[in-house]
């Protein structure tokens, strides 16, 4: 079975009796966040407003009575949806500029064929094949995906397998 | 279980989300173990791919110790955000609004018919905009000439019985079919947010086509809040009219307002003008049950004959998923496919998906000219 970069679920009462702040969910949860909104908007200044917006939100929602029965589940559904916001404020779907994406420049030259060219062909995908798949490597679960992307738990598996495809397709093709 | 498990099944299995009989068939079913194991390939491949990367320290520093300092109330960013603003679109609008205020509005305020109409036909937008509560059934008239006629197939234009179901507790439920004098459906739209479901019916050439889209959000707006915003418009620029006439009359033993705008009541620079203009609505709760209109769209004439038959409240109980589908008639051409957040442009990409794939001739318009000897 697939294994994945997985962070603990925190749920209110565990909010509460651990004494766990919103620095703990950051330090939990910041880097997560900050790889979907990345593979969302390929932009690196963005994904890390994304990331702060999603955590201000929190604190927000939390100074107004607001409950948290899954932190981990809310916290990417808001920063699907800021992703989302933010491209349609823009009007179009970015498209991917080498020159802008600051983790190029860290990988290996001969990692081209590898890592480099998978995350090219993911964000060639529709962007919301694009937000499953980065929802999935997160490693949210079914039900977390389904409320993050706004879809019915019970597509999520078949709609992730036809991004899978389509990835499939892509890497294919650039082959 | 015996059957060999579909890709979806596998995928669910390969994430630990598959039903235990599923992953007990995937393991002892060598086919579906050897797929199973290139889906774990590419899945993990994909994870290792946008699971990685970090925050830079530096940014980490920044937003933790900006969290800690901060509520949320008055939040920033770290950065100007560069973006179109979004009402940029409105500010035409406004001017067109402000232009009818001053120039259409103000000179009739004194008129005592005029406002009296206007009341009346102010009391109607307000009806139409009005928060409503369960299952609501519309059966009306539709009659489309003109410009607006030219824009559809020929079995599109004409007089048609239009069904309107609105879930109102619901937003974005509904169903909407356009039914020719026959009875035969020519057109449709259903969104079902609850299911996630979208359906388009469409009539063309002697054939119907029904497209079927699943993973469906709420779309921004819906048809019938496209008809209604529409209805309000007309409403709208009848109430900015001039030398309104009104009459009480009776519809289905209900008293009834008609106003009429004569021909140049309107006349604005706009888009849409309209040159005469009709509406009945009741007057117990300004409900319109009869609009019609004459008028240009992009200076070309138009008109539109709207007439409410019929008006039916249900129980939110009632509703049944298949009222907010369309089934597919025979001899239908099914296209089915997964929803985005534009619903016109997946009606497009899935009717231009089914087109087989045929390389241009050489020669032929659009295709790559002959060479030449």
């Amino acid at each position: 079975m697939t294994t994945y970069p997985s962070t603990p679920t925190v749920t209110a009462d565990a909010l509460e009796q651990s004494g766990l702040t919103v620095s703990t969910l950051f330090d939990l949860h910041g880097n997560g966040l900050y790889r979907l909104a990345l593979a969302m908007l390929h932009e690196a200044d963005a994904a890390q407003d994304v990331v702060q917006d999603t955590f201000l939100r929190l604190i927000a929602h939390l100074e107004g009575g607001g409950t948290l029965a899954n932190a981990r589940g809310w916290l990417y559904t808001v920063a699907a949806h800021a992703c989302r916001d933010r491209q349609r404020r823009l009007g179009r779907w970015l498209p991917w500029i080498a020159e802008r994406d600051t983790r190029r420049a860290a990988e290996a030259a001969d990692f081209r064929d590898g890592k480099q060219a998978t995350l090219d062909a993911i964000r060639a995908l529709t962007p919301r094949d694009r937000l499953l798949v980065a929802l999935r490597a997160q490693g949210l679960s079914y039900r977390e995906i389904g409320d993050a992307a706004g879809i019915r738990p019970s597509s999520v598996g078949r709609l992730l397998a036809r991004a899978l495809d389509r990835l499939q397709a892509q890497l294919e093709q650039k082959r | 279980m015996s059957r060999c498990l579909n890709e979806y099944e596998l995928q669910a299995v390969a994430d630990n989300e598959a039903s235990p009989e599923h992953a007990a068939h995937a393991a002892h079913c060598r086919e579906c173990a050897e797929r199973l194991a290139a889906r774990i390939r590419l899945t993990e491949r994909a994870t290792t791919a946008a699971g990685s990367g970090e925050l830079p320290p530096g940014v980490r520093d920044a937003i933790r110790s900006r969290l800690q300092g901060s509520s949320g109330a008055g939040a920033t960013t770290l950065r100007p955000i560069r973006t179109v603003p979004r009402w940029a679109w409105a500010a035409p609008l406004m001017a067109a609004a402000a232009v009818i205020l001053l120039f259409v509005i103000v000179p009739g305020i004194d008129r005592r018919t005029t406002v009296s109409a206007a009341e009346i036909l102010g009391r109607s937008r307000t009806a139409l905009a009005a928060q409503a509560s369960g299952i609501e059934v519309l059966t009306y008239d539709l009659e489309l000439a003109g410009v607006l006629a030219d824009l559809v197939p020929e079995e599109q234009s004409g007089r048609f019985t239009v069904q309107e179901l609105v879930d109102h507790d619901h937003e974005g439920r509904y169903r909407i079919v356009k039914l020719a004098a026959d009875g035969q459906m020519v057109g449709g739209a259903a969104d079902d947010p609850l299911r996630g479901t979208r359906a388009r019916y469409m009539r063309a050439d002697g054939r119907g086509f029904l497209l079927r889209f699943e993973g469906a959000t709420p779309t921004f707006l819906s048809l019938p809040a496209l008809k209604r915003t529409a209805l309000q418009t007309f409403i709208g620029l009848m109430q900015a009219g001039r030398a309104q006439t009104m009459r009480k009359v009776q519809r289905d033993g209900e008293a009834c307002y008609e106003i009429d705008v004569p021909g140049n009541g309107v006349t604005t620079g706009m888009l849409v003008t309209l040159d005469r203009a009709r509406a009945v609505v009741t007057a117990a709760d300004a409900r319109l049950v009869e609009f019609s209109a004459a008028g240009t769209a992009a200076d070309r004439p138009f008109t539109i004959d709207f007439a409410l038959r019929s008006r039916e409240l249900r129980l939110p109980a009632t509703a049944q998923d298949s009222d907010f589908d369309i089934a597919a008639q025979p001899g239908d051409i099914v296209l089915e496919g997964d929803a985005s957040n534009n619903p016109i442009w997946d009606v497009l990409a899935r009717a231009l998906g089914a087109i087989p794939a045929e390389p241009a001739k050489a020669g032929s318009p659009g295709g790559n000219p002959p060479s030449r000897p």
